[in-house]
């Protein structure tokens, strides 16, 4: 009973971080959501269906802690004209399965399945895809060490992505 | 033109290159040309992706050296080169319409005198092929984006190729390739991915300014209040190269001129 318990707890609590995480990105607090990384940290979302690996092939995003600050700083710059006006956006996220609890202090896999909605100059799209978050305790709380992003069109023609999935 | 295909070929030690690792497709809601005049263009970088280079600056004063940064991070920066420093390069145009601009590309992993091991080893395998004067002259080509007319777009030094599909008259849509240099050390791959990737990508903090500048043009033109475009910068200063080729500073307008007087010629002819 313990244990099960326990296990809900901790499904709540990752719960609680991946929304509170898409929820920093729809109110574009992107610095705060740059602070959910490790300092090894990297987000990225592939060109490929099924890709384990990180730079043998072309990435949508592929960033660092260094260009993951690199970006943010870009986003909240008053020329950066792919975002003006600024993009609107919702995440929801949904089937959230922790894959592998990490045992004691090690990472965590969760995997999750997300919509987003994305609103800019009149036109709306909408991105599908499975996430998966490798999650540590540090300082206290979740962090991200690695966040990546399977779209189910990953592969497709995109208009400009300016803002993290 | 010739001379930089043959570049592409004879950077690999094999003689040959391999589209690998993907491709990166991007759209943007404009007309293929503004695509080219761009690829081909040295005035743009400072205003149009202003955004990057200064938070490119703000990241190398934070990491304390650009040598230390990453390597998309030293490509942002050098986009922010001055229009004297501009002017110190070179555009070249010929008469059918092809182009292309000289490196500026300088410092760190981006450097065409990189010094790494994995460089060392790439080199010492040119060698072995060519022997060193050859090597020399071999990675001694310096142009950056060349223009083959209409829709082809590739650079030497970085393994990159983009292919330009007009879709319809305010549609485009661009495919990116990073080419592996078939004998070199995988080094070099992963250095021409990050390159594709960091300019190429949908995500791509350069091109997402530019592809978004690009649908504002094309609104602009199809609202009706601009008749013509001034595209007369450094006009009949042009210096007469071999080829019926023209070359002059790097703020000049001749790619521009060059490629839509291919258009015309084209467009005219029958």
């Amino acid at each position: 009973m313990a244990g099960d318990l326990d296990n809900l707890l901790t499904i709540r609590e990752i719960e609680e971080f991946l929304f509170h995480e898409a929820r920093l990105l729809d109110q574009r607090r992107f610095e705060d959501w740059r602070d959910l990384f490790t300092d090894d940290g990297i987000y990225w979302v592939p060109t490929e269906e099924n890709q384990q690996t990180g730079p043998e092939t072309h990435l949508i995003f592929y960033d660092d802690k260094t260009l993951m600050d690199h970006r943010v700083r870009r986003l909240n710059h008053p020329l950066n004209h792919a975002q003006t006006p600024p993009s609107r956006t919702r995440h929801v996220i949904g089937n959230v399965v922790v894959e592998d609890d990490g045992g004691a202090g090690g990472e965590i896999h969760v995997r999750s399945t997300l919509i987003a909605v994305e609103y800019w100059r009149d036109r709306q799209r909408i991105f599908a895809g499975d996430c998966h978050h490798r999650l540590r305790r540090e300082r206290g709380g979740l962090r991200i060490a690695s966040k990546r992003v399977d779209l189910a069109n990953c592969d497709a023609v995109h208009e400009h992505m300016s803002v993290p999935i | 033109m010739a001379l930089a295909l043959d570049n592409m070929a004879d950077r690999a030690p094999a003689g040959r290159d391999e589209i690998a690792g993907g491709v990166h497709r991007r759209e943007f809601q404009g007309n293929w040309k503004l695509h080219m005049e761009n690829a081909c263009d040295l005035v743009h970088p400072g205003f149009v992706h202003a955004s990057s280079i200064d938070s490119a600056r703000d990241v190398v004063k934070a990491v304390g050296a650009l040598d230390e940064t990453d390597q998309e991070i030293q490509m942002f920066h050098a986009n922010g080169m001055s229009l004297d420093r501009a002017d110190e390069l070179n555009v070249y145009g010929y008469a059918n319409g092809h182009c292309y601009m000289d490196e500026f590309y300088r410092g760190g992993l981006i450097d065409p005198s990189l010094d790494d091991p994995a460089f060392e080893r790439y080199k010492a395998a040119l060698v072995a092929v060519h022997g060193e004067t050859r090597t020399g002259e071999i990675l001694g080509c310096d142009a950056f984006n060349n223009l083959i007319y209409p829709n082809l777009n590739f650079n030497t030094r970085f393994q990159q190729l983009r292919v330009i599909h007009p879709v319809a008259v305010d549609r485009t849509q661009i495919s990116s390739y990073a080419l592996r240099l078939v004998g070199a050390p995988d080094e070099m791959f992963r250095i021409a991915l990050r390159f594709v990737t960091a300019a190429n990508s949908p995500a791509s903090p350069i091109s997402s300014d530019d592809l978004a500048i690009f649908d504002q043009i094309q609104a602009t033109l199809t609202d009706g209040g601009i008749d013509w475009i001034d595209l007369s910068c450094r006009f009949g200063q042009d210096a007469p190269l071999g080829n019926a080729g023209m070359t002059d500073a790097g703020t000049s307008e001749l790619p521009i001129r060059t490629l839509l007087g291919a258009w015309r010629k084209l467009m005219t002819a029958a």
